[in-house]
């Protein structure tokens, strides 16, 4: 699996998404938190599920990885 | 047409005027959106309708482009309306120092286009809904530190929804704060949004996301 980090420093521990490549099973959005403990526990955008990575994604497969901008 | 003459090649005499028939909503006015609702009235939109119920504080005066020291504690939304009226008093502005929610159609129903410049997630969430049902696209931008981005959602498109939790308000900004140059850039951008919607121009940030990081100078296009 490769974790593709956007924008910010991977380091700083906060909520994040992560974004699937469109060839990926999943589509959907991710969220992650705390940020160091992305490869261990996701949960989805739309419910409660808890998943690993490594039980939902392939070696090949891209990850993007984000945090929630919310400011304005 | 004199005002607009450096508008010119990039708006056409003949959109500049279809500019003046449009209505633009604003909301929030702060880093973002102070900047957007100047740009946008620099550009001749005829009608700019903006809302925000805040008054201005000390610590907006890092970035919001309408706070002055003489300002603070005077409703921003009433500020807005008094500078765009002596930058450009050709166009018609509207202004509300309230927050803007789904009871509010009415006062919006002739929009061409929402802008989101709030800083709550579910206010942004609440605009797509809103503009959903008014049936017009909605420019979204969000900043925080070095770090912004921006998308623009057409109505069933549902953009926001994909990149925002529903669980949480607010996002890294808590941490890394708001300087002044990310929010002008955002808001820029924001604006040329809004320029292509109401003039009809294409946006390959319908369904991407434009991810800006000022730090390292990377800017990134996520397909949605």
């Amino acid at each position: 699996m490769k974790l593709r980090y956007i924008g910010i420093n991977p380091e700083l521990p906060k909520e994040v998404i992560v974004l699937l490549n469109e060839d990926t099973a999943l589509k959907e959005a991710l969220i992650a938190t705390p940020f160091n403990s992305i490869k261990k526990q996701l949960s989805f955008l739309s419910g409660t599920t808890k998943i690993t990575l490594e039980d939902q994604v392939s070696d090949s497969d891209d990850i993007l990885v984000l945090h929630v901008l919310g400011g304005g | 047409m004199e005002r607009y003459l450096r508008n010119q090649s990039t708006i056409s005499i003949e959109n500049q005027k279809l500019l003046k028939q449009k209505t633009v909503v604003v909301v929030g006015c702060g880093g973002l959106g102070g900047h957007v609702i100047e740009q946008c009235a620099r550009l001749g939109i005829g009608r700019i309708i903006c809302y925000d119920s805040d008054v201005f504080d000390t610590s907006n005066l890092n970035r919001q482009r309408f706070s002055t020291e003489d300002v603070i504690g005077k409703s921003k939304a009433e500020i807005v309306k008094e500078e765009l009226n002596r930058i450009n008093s050709e166009i018609e502005v509207i202004s509300y120092s309230k927050r803007l929610d789904l009871d509010c159609m009415d006062e919006v129903k002739d929009a061409h286009c929402i802008v989101d410049a709030v800083d709550r997630i579910s206010t942004r969430l609440m605009l797509q809904q809103l503009a959903k049902q008014l049936n017009v696209p909605l420019i979204s931008a969000s900043i925080a530190g070095w770090y912004g981005q921006c998308t623009v959602v057409y109505p069933h498109d549902d953009t926001l929804s994909k990149i925002y939790p529903k669980d949480i308000e607010q996002g890294i900004e808590t941490e890394l704060g708001n300087p002044s140059f990310t929010p002008a850039l955002l808001a820029s951008i924001e604006t040329a949004e809004v320029i292509k919607v109401l003039l009809n121009i294409p946006s390959n940030l319908r369904h991407q996301l434009l991810v800006v990081n000022l730090l390292h100078h990377e800017y990134t296009l996520i397909r949605l």
